[in-house]
């Protein structure tokens, strides 16, 4: 006699466990060796906390309880540091794989995540001005036409990869949907009973609509981005990158970066987040293995935090911070910033670090330097009305 | 076994408050929810092991309570995986 609990226990240890492999991705062969990787970093991460300016006379006593002291930090120049649990990372700075770039911003002055987001995706300079994400229009302008390059390791695409060019994408033990004969069955089946009737028609509905609208079903995501899973994913990112037969642009999406509450200095939940993060995009150099050189991964965020600690021994969303570019192809070994500096004056607003350099400005440099695309293509298509967005100082791609 | 879970919609050591998962009907079964559990269903009908055919399999984790409907399509079923995914998602294995 089987039971229905023995049933489900036979074909669950059969089944669930063996679901975590690769699969195939089918997608068609590259005419590049170039990667490039966009790492989202979604509630606005610290970039004082991340990249400590030990050096502004005014970081000791602004930051007061969250300051670090210099001894606690990795020196990266005179005037900037890195986060200790940031370490893994400074074999990268070392070899001038590294460059962070202080003071950036979205060209939008929002508190609001959504909206900064939105605009740090879309690539316009307003939120909600363009619907589909800037790294969609970009592959749409390297003419890859139906290869199918770009790729979102997660269980939804992000919006600056959603748009008219077809992408893939990946997620872990994804779940693939049923196929509509089965829900048809199940709905007559389910007529009598008033609950499971009438979700399912209503569960139908839904995710018709969000798939018109999303092109992906709505649910699965979220956990996705919980600070734990990032390794696992830049992993998967790197080993799908790597392939000879794979996909050459990805964006991985990373999450707990929005510390109201007892951020922590040195130590705490914030060093905890920078310690998976660098973790992550160590294990992604790993696997990308000889293809690395031709790589830059560029980490990014909505807005930076307040200078100051708030009553909850947390920081509140702020304006400009800070973004790391990563990579064989990068030039770096340094902090490229025009540092706007912490005096009580300097400050935006009176309370964050005064944004000097343009979001799209980088991100333009890179897809200029990396991926060889016009400065044309990207001033009119990719980013429109960004000609006089402020690019970073310096050199930071190997030509 | 933590995926499925989550999927589901109630992961362990993560109720919404002291008092744990709502177990009222409704509260367990949401448009979402419902779907994401007819997904694995017929994930797990797909990876199923047992040599048993899925109408005796269905007499005997049903008994009396079978519905002629369910059996009927279960029968009509294109094949053995689909046949397995109608009756774990069925309203009798899902709902008594």
């Amino acid at each position: 006699m089987t039971s229905r609990r023995g049933f489900l226990m036979g074909a669950t240890a059969a089944g669930l466990l063996s679901a975590v492999a690769l699969p195939g991705i089918a997608v068609a062969a590259a005419n590049t060796k170039k990667r490039f990787v966009l790492v989202i970093l979604r509630g606005g991460m610290d970039g004082l906390a991340a990249f400590p300016p030990i050096g502004d006379p005014d970081y000791q006593s602004l930051r007061s309880g969250l300051a670090q002291a210099a001894d606690d930090t990795i020196a990266l120049d005179g005037n900037f540091s890195m986060h200790k649990s940031l370490a893994p990372l400074m074999k990268h700075y070392k070899k001038r794989h590294m460059a962070v770039v202080h003071a950036v911003a979205v060209p939008q002055r929002t508190r609001s995540h959504f909206d900064a987001q939105n605009v740090l995706e879309n690539g316009a300079s307003k939120a909600h001005l363009l619907q589909d994400g800037w790294l969609n229009r970009a592959l749409r302008v390297i003419d890859y036409r139906e290869q199918r390059l770009g790729l979102s390791v997660g269980y939804s695409t992000p919006p600056v990869m959603r748009g008219t060019t077809p992408t893939t994408s990946w997620a872990p033990a994804r779940i693939p949907p049923s196929p509509p004969d089965l829900l048809d069955t199940l709905g007559s089946l389910y007529q009598p009973d008033p609950i499971l009737g009438r979700a399912l028609n209503e569960g139908r509905r839904a995710q018709e609509m969000t798939g018109a609208v999303l092109g992906d079903t709505k649910m699965k995501r979220g956990n996705m981005r919980s600070p734990g899973r990032f390794k696992s994913l830049a992993e998967s990112a790197g080993r799908l990158l790597a392939a000879e037969q794979g996909a050459r642009i990805a964006v991985i999406e990373m999450g707990g970066w929005d510390t109201h509450a007892n951020q922590g200095a040195t130590t705490g939940r914030l060093a905890r987040n920078l310690g998976l993060l660098a973790n992550g995009l160590n294990e992604l150099s790993l696997q990308l293995g000889p293809v690395w050189r031709d790589t830059v991964v560029c980490v990014v965020t909505e807005f930076g935090r307040t200078v100051r600690m708030n009553g909850s021994k947390g920081t509140d969303h702020g304006t400009a911070g800070a973004a790391i570019l990563l990579g064989g192809a990068i030039a770096g070994g340094r902090v490229a910033t025009r540092w706007p500096g912490l005096a009580p004056n300097a400050l935006y607003g009176g309370r964050d670090l005064a944004p000097t350099t343009d979001m799209r400005g980088l991100f333009k440099t890179v897809l200029h330097n990396h991926l060889n695309i016009p400065s044309a293509a990207l001033d009119q298509k990719v980013f429109p009305d960004s000609k006089k967005a402020e690019a970073p100082l310096g050199q930071l791609i190997r030509i | 076994m933590i995926h499925p879970l989550r999927l589901l919609g109630q992961l362990p050591f993560s109720a919404p408050s002291p008092a744990g998962w709502p177990d009222t009907a409704k509260d367990w079964i949401s448009p979402e929810s419902l779907l994401r559990r007819i997904e694995l269903m017929d994930f797990l009908a797909r990876r199923q092991t047992t040599r048993e055919d899925p109408i005796t399999l269905a007499d005997q984790a049903f008994g009396p309570v079978a519905r002629e409907e369910t059996l009927l399509a279960i029968r009509r079923a294109p094949s053995r995986r689909a046949a397995f995914s109608v009756l774990l998602s069925s309203p009798e294995f899902q709902r008594r």
